[in-house]
């Protein structure tokens, strides 16, 4: 089943409409994504932490 | 300000993965963007290239679609959905090089009064320990978002 959420904001001229695919399954960790994971868990690992907001 | 993104997006049900269509100058070009959990709790990285194939993404590749704007545009309403699905979660992405972290700096500051509205926004520093809230002409090695808490008054 797909369903549609639309998405409108003023910093755009036109409405996004976000079609959601049931079927579809999130991209397995490998390649890129791994790659970019490792790197940004690198990154917040030296961080003190979060910023208090 | 105004920019013209692309309408047509189609995204898994949690959202972890959003894939759209670039169509330029050298025709479609199929893009993937990734929101994958990190080792800390509700902090998400955020991946985006050129679909190589059903697992992974290509963020090396410079496509000249000639659609960079509109690209960049599409890909920061998915982000403006997802945090709208997942406002306390935390957004954390870097480009591939320095050249296209340049380019998202520059999107940001062109963009800041606005952008600012919506999301909280800090960068990682080179040789700092700690986030700090973005400011235009910074040296930023990645960024971290999340979208703001709208406090309402009545």
């Amino acid at each position: 089943m797909k369903k549609a959420i639309k998405h409108r904001s003023k910093l755009f001229d036109t409405e996004i409409t976000i079609t959601i695919d049931e079927t579809m399954k999130p991209s397995p960790i490998k390649g890129l994504v791994a790659r970019k994971l490792e790197q940004a868990n690198a990154s917040l690992k030296k961080m003190k932490g979060l910023p208090k907001v | 300000m105004k920019y013209e993104a692309y309408v047509a997006v189609v995204a898994n049900p949690d959202f972890r993965r959003v894939e759209f269509v670039s169509i330029g100058k050298r025709g479609e070009i199929s893009k993937r963007i990734n929101f994958t959990p990190t080792q800390w709790p509700n902090v998400y990285n955020l991946s985006f290239g050129d679909i190589i194939d059903d697992e992974d993404i290509d963020d090396y590749k410079i496509s000249d679609n000639g659609d960079r704007n509109k690209i960049l545009a599409t890909v920061l309403k998915v982000v403006k959905a997802y945090t709208m699905k997942y406002p306390e979660r935390w957004l954390y992405f870097t480009g591939s090089t320095e050249q296209r972290t340049r380019l998202y700096r520059m999107a940001v500051s062109l963009n800041l009064e606005e952008l600012s509205e919506v999301f909280e926004i800090f960068a990682e520093i080179e040789g700092q320990d700690e986030f700090v809230r973005f400011q235009k002409g910074l040296n930023i090695k990645a960024f971290l978002v999340k979208r703001k808490f709208i406090k309402f008054t009545i």
